[in-house]
């Protein structure tokens, strides 16, 4: 890696899922600045602010870039939830195009990170709980509403420091991914390494 | 950890139950009764910590003074009223629930303490009450009695090593800091080391002094972030002028000055606090909480942390210590109307305070539209946080 990054932007959907992509940068990067941007409000309306918001920062990244800020870096969090990978990408992409933006180009440091199920998946996955994509720990194995939710919200805030070290750990320059990593988490892993170059 | 603070009868709170989580945000109109929290939990800690008497003649500003009573309480009632505040910590074998009653007479002009007890999941541990201790044995059985000053706190003064419980909650109640930062009057000279914060931090130097002493490796830490956080700022200093007193001074990178073609000299200037901005004041004293006062079991309330703060410097402070609560198991409680503070933390971490025009205080956990694609500062600016 070259120059040290000064100043990330993280757009995420969620304090919880920013806050782990934040706490990676911080230690994968050291960057002089990370701006954390969540959305507003509740599931639907944040997904939809991202898609929103996306295309706005790619232009004020491509703008500051043109301007000579060239060690700026955007992180963009949705959530596959019930979708693809690459189905929640391509709606980025989309967002893109339809705003006039260029899509992005293989050089541009813009990580596009789409955690499956959700970012708690991968909080519970990269601290040793054995997980799968379909993973929804707001709710029992009955599929209900678990009644301790806020319990269960404090563990997975308490977890994100360690999530946040092992995903830094396994998106070092050729270090392997254990046979059991979530496939998102794989791409997401390619996508990091993107801020880097 | 607070898991629960309940306020009946101070100043516009009649009946309040705070159910806390380890981020809290407290929201609400001016009035809604925000400062009045931390101020109750302030004054129980002073009480129980400290030592102070609930209605000291000789203080300035005494703990549980009878205006403390909500106005129309004292309007409508012919006899003495009764202040109630219970705080419930999660305990490691259970939750441990103090409650303090407070008599206020206000025609005798006399404040007291009615009653007060400790409780373990719900079984004494030790009651004080109208002028007379219980003490309890291990087993909960009743131990000796005997009687004690009705105007300070019998479980912050009286040693009753039998049980643990009681000092571990005394101890959980020195780990609570309440703060309202008065940059302006955090001031740089000290005489002495003091172990306890004044919630204006107007006693900075003199605690920073003390808290360099007991945890040298949180100020290298401190410091690490300070030269990040202040620009050209090197070091922050305790200068001994001789007789015990001290000045916080903070070093600065000097300007380069030309020496040679080709060459600058590099130098240092120092600045005593005094001298900094109220700013950067403010700044200092954030980042030393964060660094000092968060540890495991801490809870840390701030009342308007972005008070005198630059906006670029409120979210970095705001992640950190939403960084460290998470990760050392401690507790913040922080009170703001900054669109920066609500758009971060409420959604995940509101509760929002509010009075339904001159009457009580209620609190609920702040809720917005799920649909309604705003901001909450925007939501709470437009006055629509009721749906």
């Amino acid at each position: 890696m070259g120059d040290r990054i000064a100043e990330v932007i993280v757009l995420a959907e969620d304090l919880r899922s920013g806050r782990l992509v934040q706490r990676y940068v911080e230690r994968a990067l050291n960057p002089r600045g990370v701006r954390l941007r969540i959305a507003p409000a509740g599931k639907q309306s944040a997904y939809d602010w991202v898609i929103q918001s996306y295309p706005v920062e790619m232009k004020s990244h491509r703008n500051r870039v043109s301007k000579g800020a060239n060690l700026s870096a955007v992180a963009v969090h949705v959530d596959a939830d019930n979708l693809t990978v690459q189905q929640r990408s391509s709606q980025l992409a989309e967002a893109l195009r339809a705003q006039g933006e260029p899509p992005r180009g293989p050089g541009e440091r813009i990580a596009v990170i789409v955690p499956r199920r959700n970012m708690e998946t991968w909080i519970h996955g990269l601290t040793a709980v054995p997980v799968d994509e379909q993973y929804d720990f707001k709710r029992d194995e009955a599929g209900r509403i678990a009644p301790n939710t806020r319990q269960r919200e404090r563990m997975c805030d308490e977890r994100i420091g360690p999530a946040a070290q092992e995903l830094h750990r396994l998106s070092r320059p050729n270090a392997p991914s254990p046979p059991d990593t979530l496939p998102a988490l794989i791409l997401a892993i390619e996508e990091l390494r993107r801020l880097e170059r | 950890m607070i898991t629960q603070f309940t306020i009946g009868g101070f100043r516009a709170i009649e009946n309040l139950t705070l159910e806390l989580g380890t981020k809290n945000l407290l929201m609400g109109l001016n009035g809604a009764g925000k400062t009045s929290v931390f101020d109750a939990l302030a004054s129980i800690r002073e009480l129980v910590v400290q030592g102070e008497r609930i209605a000291d003649e000789k203080s300035d500003e005494p703990l549980f003074p009878l205006s403390s009573v909500p106005r129309w309480w004292r309007n409508g009632s012919p006899g003495p009223v009764e202040q109630r505040f219970e705080i419930v910590f999660e305990g490691e074998d259970g939750p441990i629930r103090y409650v303090l009653m407070i008599q206020q007479d206000e025609a005798s002009g006399r404040s007291r303490i009615f009653s007060e007890e400790l409780l373990h999941q719900d079984r004494p541990m030790f009651s004080f009450r109208e002028g007379t201790v219980q003490l309890y044995r291990r087993s909960y059985e009743k131990g000796p009695t005997f009687t004690f000053d009705w105007n300070r706190s019998a479980v912050g003064t009286v040693l009753h090593p039998e049980i643990p419980h009681i000092d571990w909650f005394k101890e959980r109640m020195r780990m609570t800091t309440c703060v309202r930062i008065d940059a302006p009057r955090m001031a740089a000279r000290s005489e002495k080391e003091q172990p306890d914060l004044e919630r204006d931090l107007s006693n900075f130097a003199s605690w920073y002094r003390r808290a360099l002493v007991t945890n040298a490796a949180a100020g290298a830490s401190y410091l690490s972030d300070m030269r990040q956080v202040i620009a050209g700022m090197e070091s922050l200093d305790l200068h001994d002028l001789g007789q015990g007193i001290m000045v916080l001074r903070a070093s600065f990178e000097q300007p380069h000055e030309p020496i040679a073609p080709g060459r600058r000299r590099r130098g240092t200037f120092w600045l005593g606090l005094q001298e900094l901005s109220d700013g950067q004041r403010a700044l200092i004293g954030l980042y030393a909480l964060l660094h000092f006062v968060l540890k495991e079991g801490a809870t840390l309330c701030i009342d308007e942390p972005d008070n005198f703060v630059a906006l670029a410097e409120i979210q970095p402070w705001l992640l950190d210590i939403a960084d460290r609560v998470d990760d050392y198991g401690a507790q913040c409680i922080l009170a703001s109307h900054h669109p920066e503070i609500l758009n971060l933390l409420a959604l995940d971490h509101g509760i929002l305070l509010e009075r339904g025009g001159s009457g009580p205080t209620t609190g609920i956990r702040y809720k917005p539209d799920a649909d309604l694609p705003l901001t909450p500062a925007e939501v709470m600016a437009r006055g629509w946080q009721h749906g």
